[in-house]
């Protein structure tokens, strides 16, 4: 399909046709798709605009991506579609200590994120051991968990106010951003675009959230930093059985104490650290002090914290498997190059929402459906991460596999858990659809929305909740 | 109060915020969600209207001429024990007079001549044609007292008159509490004496129900006979009467004598060692606090000034009003001798003293709408039970009639009993149920 | 005795037989005195000009999500606008439109789960802040209590309302604690939202994939516009205090018994920058339970028990003494973490210049301070003042002195105060008998504290008209929210409604702070919410009106869901082309008459295809 008039809408930005620069949009990696029409690398939100209008009166859809290739999820499906390329847009605008905010460009990543704020004492909210070139923006428009669940006080967090383009070709700002004034006469007031709900009844920016792209494209977004420690520690739990740690883990929620939370199995690891020899699981728990009495702030908390742990007849260790706590917090706070699960040919994750009481349950949805299908259950990698302060819990379960087959097992896993009341809150992969499944009024209620915002139905049409449900 | 009008409340109903307060007790003690409601008629109604926040704005309606009456609307206005709960919830906060308005309103429904109900004329009938609320011959009020050695007050000087009541003198279930109340004050050395048959009703259910002419007749007439005895003072164990002699007589003329409760009189016996208890009763109990002797035993203090405003808007009183917000109410004094008594523990009810959940009784709601008197009764009972107490104690006869009537129709385990009861046995008197 | 004429609509016999069916007949009334009840608002004088709104057709109190939504497929099938109230506290919970069906949801009043490991209450919406709290502090729990007080919905607050409260720097806030709902639509379809189809657990309401929670609500929620909410699940917090907190005395004090590694203090600053330092200080270290600011004059009544024993005090001056102050708590669960709060908090007051004017621990520090107080008002206002301080203030302390009340016992009220937001009603309604609000937006605590300078000078203004009770002019209220990320410092403005000076005028307090906050950008006031605000606010916020009203016309076409205080977008789009043919001058007042006639006249039950055509 043709392209005409596209370099004439997007006056700053650069469109590309040639087939070898849009190799990464498509198929490869071992997921099926199509080659796009176009990628236009967008810079400014007028390119983004003036896109969306080329696109809605020439009837073509379009595929926003903001982090560097490899492209996990934004996939083009089908052919015609135009890829929105917002990794040129790299401006950190603001980078706020005394508002510990940062607002930075869609293609903004944690690297350089964090770079940024570690010049004011700032650091990113960041997810387990991001893959180099991911974008910050983008990580948090999928809600992916953070690693500090006491900071985290919506599912929506650390994500604040955004620009977005809706598929209408509307510019809008979410939250307080949106006005009265422009983002440099609201600065001069004292704001720092902290409040991310309205403007006035509605919250755009959770419904732009979670939506793949679907309802609009965010161009730069403002984001909840954490003071940087002055000093931070990792206390590490090995164990071998899970229940004891997930009563620490509601233990350490219901004290509203330390920084990172999270369990991880031996595979990951193992996957994360490069060290063998893992423990079954691992409780790992950061305690930081900051700019206010930090030693102190340190130990008052990890003396309450090992009395917790204490009273499950467990101690903390100094090391697992030689790897020491400053090491482990390096590699799970770090962007991870390589990345750690492998490239998207070599894995496939799995992931809902639960409660952490209930995560013994779907660990044994995992061992019994790898048994099952005869699948080697070594090759699956876990990931508990609450959230919400201890009231949700991200499950993650990573095949590591050829695609092929980590598809195959994920989609059996994805089952399972269902049938056991996972709650697929991101629907992703090849098991996007049992998230919707017996939910035809929801499906509606979505199609609905996304008719006010995208009424042409121009933004990512490939997301589950878009089509026909049979 | 008496002689008012709504248009003498409208500021106040206008002021009302339909905040809610009054269907709570104050807020700070709330304890549950089973027994955070106060207002028992919209516990059981649940319109707003049967809030005391909902019939000042009745009130309102009527004065502005939004509405008129009906069947509805006077049951809104008469299904509602006047239990004054309402009026300490939001007085914790405001300075408006929601039980004032309430009765005002009552009032308005009598002058009107769409009030009293059906239900409630046989009761004002029988106070004026035989000076009782039960119907019964001047005559026997003072059967009661037949076999007791008690002076009688007309003929012979007393320093204190026991004022039985209506129901005290003339329910047969109930003419032992008199009894015995008197045995137990002449046991610890009290002077007393008492009119028998030429006691007349205190009035106080004309005035709940909004009679004031009756009202006024009837407290008059007992002012009179009260003050014509010389006594010190008069102790009632009926809280409702103990309610109008303390409260609205002063309203109506002058009294030379001072009203107290029983209750009030055997803490002050006991703390002067003049009762001395031998028998353990080693029983668990809850106290219910009677609203007439809790939070509407306040004297109301007369004030005919003008509302000011300063600072703009700031709404005072010139002079300045005391406002009855039931923090003087009779609450220690029962405690204080249930404390007293050996082997009894008290275990407190979630709403007691100010924010006591009422009876059902009052208000005359027992007689024109039972099943909502029972209902509140139930509810109460409920709570007497989640104390895990054997007996429900208290010391009113409407009341303990009242709540007996719930404790049956719940089949529950509880035993009702007086205050005067446990004090007698423990003395060595008498048996409990 | 007056006669108003109250405009009445009448539902048909056959359509309340039917709701009768519904809900039973000791459930639905008809009766005018009822139906007054729900008519009668507050601030209704400001929005009609008289006490009450427009007069439903009847009340019916469904008790199930079945009967609600029965009640709402009927009034589909029937053409009837309706309206839902929970608590029914506001004029947002009527309409100016007679004839609504309004939905009273009282006997909705279950706690239908306390997750207690996971911090997650499942409530209906008659469950309010004072029952929920009481239950969950027996589980080592706590809710958050918007500002209005104990006494409003949790759900109402989460789902459809906005709100926020004294402990949100520790417990949130009312849109950000909601998880999963149940909906049902304006069309009467039921929607669950949230993982609790999946789980039988109520722990999120986002996804899955985007959040309908953007939907049915933003800063401000749509205020019974877009259905019936019937269930929903909030966080809980945290609480680390007895089970129960006791209380001794009897009304209108109380004492209370403070909890172990509990502490409330009353600080004091120079100015407001120092205030600004503070709060962001007080934010960043995490040590708050609570922050929150009170001017002087609702702090000092809610320690009165009446109007004329605040006077009493006021008119000495004393609110000299703290007119810039914030109240803090602090609650540890152990002692060497309170320890570490107290050592951050004095850290900070030391670094801001802050005085501890009071502590629940510390009666000492008062008199110093008092001391020093007359110290200071002698320099700033001169000897008379500080003699007319004086005897108001000694009358004061021998009194409380002589009643055994030391100065942590106020300590502790404002303590008890902020934990149950029980006070709310003492501290504003009491004045004059109502208030409204202004400015308030949530945003950084720098720009809380812009609007809060602003607030008071433009009421200086309208307290010299007259208009509003001289309350010193600043009288802002608010706080931090999530641990600082934000805060709000609206401006309160105390009235008698009862006055024709305030009903008249009353509204030109709020309109002056809300074209304060668009021409000096002090981001979007709470009061942005009904038509005539939409109108004005739009244009300078991203049009947002346009999304809005499209959201109500999707997903209520027959348009029976009242929208009078959501969004109505005919009106909002005549009174926007008024305002921009007028050149920006405009008066508000008549904009807000003409909202309301226009939505009387065309408002519910008017299908949006015919108003959008």
């Amino acid at each position: 399909m043709g392209v005409e008039g596209l370099s004439e809408a997007v006056s700053s930005g650069s469109v590309v046709t040639q087939k070898e620069l849009m190799e990464d949009y498509g198929a490869g990696n071992g997921r099926k798709g199509a080659l796009p029409a176009a990628v236009v690398f967008c810079e400014t939100a007028d390119d983004v605009v003036g896109l969306t209008k080329w696109a809605r009166e020439n009837g073509r859809k379009i595929l926003p991506v903001s982090s560097a290739p490899p492209h996990e999820s934004a996939v083009v499906q089908k052919e015609g579609y135009v890829v929105c390329d917002l990794s040129r847009m790299k401006r950190i605008v603001r980078a706020d200590r005394r508002n510990r905010v940062a607002l930075a460009e869609v293609g903004v990543t944690f690297e350089e994120l964090d770079g940024a704020l570690e010049r004011v004492g700032l650091r990113a909210m960041t997810p387990l051991a991001p893959r180099t070139g991911k974008s910050v923006v983008a990580s948090y428009l999928d809600r992916t968990p953070t690693l500090v669940p006491r900071a985290q006080w919506d599912l929506s967090d650390p994500l604040l106010c955004t620009e977005v383009i809706m598929g209408s070709g509307k510019l809008f700002r979410t939250g307080c951003s949106s006005g009265p004034g422009t983002l440099e006469e609201q600065w001069a007031t004292g704001q720092a675009q902290k409040n991310p709900m309205g403007p006035s009844a509605f919250d755009f920016f959770r419904i732009v959230q979670g939506s793949r792209g679907s309802m609009g494209i965010v161009t730069w977004a403002s984001m909840k930093c954490e003071l940087r420690p002055r000093v931070h520690e990792l206390l590490m739990l090995p164990s071998d059985d899970l229940a004891p740690l997930i009563r620490i883990v509601y233990g350490i929620a219901h004290a509203r104490w330390g920084e990172e939370c999270l369990i991880l199995d031996s595979n990951n690891l193992t996957r994360l650290t490069g060290v063998p020899g893992m423990p079954a699981f691992a409780l790992l728990v950061g305690v930081a002090g900051f700019d206010y009495r930090p030693e102190q702030r340190v130990s008052y908390q990890k003396r309450g914290i090992e009395g917790i742990i204490s009273s499950e007849g467990a101690r903390v260790s100094r090391s697992i498997a030689g790897v020491g706590g400053r090491r482990m917090l390096q590699v799970i706070t770090s962007p991870s190059d390589p990345y750690w699960k492998g490239s998207p040919a070599e894995h496939a994750d799995v992931y809902f929402l639960t409660t952490m009481n209930r995560a013994p349950d779907f660990v044994s949805v995992i061992d019994e459906t790898c048994k099952k299908e005869k699948f080697d259950r070594a090759q699956v990698g876990l990931y508990l991460q609450p959230q919400l302060g201890g009231r949700v819990t991200h499950f993650e379960a990573t095949v590591f596999a050829p695609r092929e087959e980590a598809d195959r097992m994920t989609r059996a896993l994805a089952e399972a858990a269902a049938a056991k009341g996972a709650y697929f809150s991101r629907p992703a992969g090849n098991w996007d659809d049992l998230a919707y499944r017996d939910k035809p009024l929801l499906v509606e209620t979505f199609r609905r929305t996304k008719k006010i915002f995208d009424p042409d139905g121009v933004m990512n049409p490939d997301v589950l909740f878009c089509k026909e449900v049979v | 109060m008496l002689g008012k009008t709504l248009e003498d409340y409208e500021k106040d109903m206008t002021r009302c915020a339909r905040c809610s307060l009054c269907k709570w007790p104050p807020l700070a003690q709330v304890k549950s969600i089973r027994y955070s409601q106060v207002c028992p008629a919209i516990s059981k109604y649940n319109f707003h209207s049967y809030s005391g926040g909902g019939k000042m704005i009745i009130g309102l309606s009527k004065l502005r001429g939004r509405v008129d009456y009906s069947e509805e609307m006077l049951n809104v206005i008469y299904r509602c024990s006047v239990c004054g709960a309402c009026d300490i919830s939001c007085k914790y906060s405001r300075d408006l007079e929601p039980l004032e308005i309430l009765h005002t309103l009552r009032a308005t429904c009598v002058k009107d001549g769409v009030a009293p109900l059906p239900a409630h004329r046989p009761i004002l009938d029988s106070m004026r044609n035989y000076d009782n609320v039960w119907q019964q011959p001047r005559k026997k009020k003072g059967s009661w007292a037949k076999k007791l050695d008690v002076k009688n007050a007309k003929e012979q000087p007393v320093d204190t008159l026991y004022f039985a009541g209506c129901t005290y003198s003339l329910r047969p279930e109930m003419q032992g509490i008199a009894r015995t109340t008197v045995e137990v004050l002449q046991s610890a050395g009290v002077d007393l004496g008492i009119l028998g048959e030429e006691e007349l009703c205190c009035g106080s259910p004309a005035y709940t129900i909004g009679d004031e002419e009756l009202f006024v007749e009837n407290a008059r007439k007992n002012i009179k006979a009260l003050n014509s005895l010389g006594v010190r003072r008069v102790v009632t164990s009926c809280a409702g009467c103990f309610g109008v002699l303390k409260t609205k007589y002063p309203l109506v003329e002058p009294a030379n004598f001072e009203v107290v409760n029983v209750t009030e009189l055997l803490a002050e016996l006991v703390e002067q060692g003049r009762l001395s208890f031998s028998r353990p009763l080693d029983r668990t109990i809850t106290y219910h606090d009677p609203c007439h002797l809790g939070r509407q035993s306040e004297t109301y203090k007369p004030w005919h000034g003008v509302e000011r405003k300063v600072l703009n808007h700031l709404v005072i009183q010139d002079p300045p009003k005391e406002f009855n917000r039931g923090t003087y109410g009779v609450y220690e004094a029962p405690r204080k001798v249930l404390a007293a008594l050996p082997g009894l523990e008290l275990t407190e009810m979630e709403r007691i003293r100010e924010f006591s959940f009422c009876c059902g009784s009052g208000g005359g709601a027992k007689s024109a709408f039972p099943e909502f008197a029972l209902a509140t009764a139930r509810e109460r009972v409920d709570e007497a039970e989640s104390t895990g107490a054997e007996m429900l104690v208290t010391a009113c006869p409407w009341c303990e009639s009242n709540l007996s009537e719930g404790i049956a129709d719940a089949g529950s385990r509880l035993k009702s009993a007086s205050i005067i009861e446990l004090v007698s046995y423990a003395l060595g008197g008498g048996e409990l149920s | 005795m007056t006669t108003e004429v109250v405009e009445t609509v009448d539902l048909p016999e056959a359509v309340y037989e039917e709701l009768k069916g519904i809900v039973g007949q000791d459930n639905i009334s008809r009766e005018p005195a009822v139906l007054d009840t729900y008519a009668f608002q507050y601030i209704a004088e400001l929005l009609t000009g008289h006490s009450y709104l427009g007069r439903p057709c009847a009340v019916v109190m469904p008790a199930s999500t079945e009967e609600v939504q029965a009640i709402v497929r009927l009034c589909n099938r029937e053409s009837i606008p309706y309206k839902a109230v929970s608590t029914g506290w506001g004029a947002y919970g009527g309409s100016p439109a007679p004839g609504i069906l309004q939905l009273d949801l009282r006997r909705m009043n279950r706690i239908l789960d306390i997750d207690t490991d996971n911090m997650i209450a499942v409530v209906e919406p008659y469950v309010v802040g004072a029952t929920l709290q009481a239950e969950a502090f027996k589980l080592g729990l706590n809710c958050h209590i918007v500002g209005a007080g104990s006494n409003t919905s949790i759900l109402a607050s989460a789902t459809s309302v906005m709100g926020q409260g004294t402990t949100g720097v520790s417990t949130g806030f009312s849109n950000r604690n909601l998880l999963g709902f149940e909906w049902v639509m304006p069309d009467g379809e039921l929607l669950r939202v949230g993982c609790f189809e999946d789980s039988d657990e109520w722990f999120t309401g986002d996804g899955p994939g985007p959040s309908l929670r953007g939907i049915i609500r933003g800063f401000a929620g749509a205020f019974g516009g877009l259905g019936v909410f019937t269930k929903c699940a909030v966080k809980l917090y945290p609480w680390f205090g007895p089970s129960r907190i006791e209380l001794t005395g009897v009304t209108p004090e109380y004492d209370v018994e403070m909890p172990k590694n509990h502490i409330a203090y009353l600080i004091a600053f120079p100015g407001w920058e120092e205030m600004k330092e503070f709060g962001n200080r007080v934010g960043e270290a995490e040590i708050a339970f609570s922050m929150c600011h009170n001017a002087p004059a609702p702090m000092i009544a809610a320690m009165m028990e009446s109007n004329m024993a605040f006077y009493d005090l006021w008119k000495g001056g004393l609110a000299e003494h703290f007119k810039y102050s914030l109240e803090v708590v602090i609650a540890a669960q152990s002692e060497d973490e309170l320890a570490f709060q107290e050592g951050v908090l004095r850290d900070i007051i030391r670094r801001t210049k802050g005085r501890e004017i009071i502590s629940s621990k510390n009666d000492l520090r008062y008199y110093v301070d008092l001391t020093l107080g007359l110290g200071r008002i002698v320099r700033q206002a001169g000897p008379m003042a500080t003699l007319r301080t004086i005897p108001p203030l000694a009358q004061f302390m021998i009194k409380s002195l002589m009643a055994g009340k030391r100065p942590s016992m106020f300590a502790k009220t404002l303590y008890i105060s902020l934990v149950k937001q029980h006070l709310n009603a003492r501290g504003i309604f009491r004045f004059g008998g109502s208030f409204w609000t202004s400015m308030g937006a949530l945003t950084s605590w720098d720009c809380c504290i812009e609007n809060a300078k602003e607030g008071e000078q433009i009421k200086r203004k309208w307290i010299d008209e007259g208009v509003l009770m001289d309350d010193g002019a600043e009288n802002a209220w608010g706080g931090l929210y999530e641990s600082g990320c934000y805060g709000h410092l609206e401006e309160l403005g105390v009235y008698d409604q009862s006055d024709p000076i305030c009903v008249d005028h009353g509204i030109d307090f709020v309109v002056d702070t809300v074209e304060a906050t668009i021409n000096k950008h002090l981001a979007m006031s709470l009061n942005a919410t009904g038509d005539p605000f939409h109108a004005w606010y739009s244009p300078h916020v991203m049009n947002y009106h346009d999304h809005v009203a499209s959201i109500k016309e999707e997903f209520d076409r027959a348009n029976l869901s009242d929208a009078s205080v959501y969004i109505n977008r005919s009106i909002v789009e005549s009174l926007m082309k008024m305002i921009e043919d007028g050149g920006g001058n405009f008066n508000f007042r008549e904009i807000m008459d003409l909202a309301n006639d226009e939505f009387v006249q065309t408002g519910p039950g008017t299908e949006t295809e015919e108003l959008a055509g």
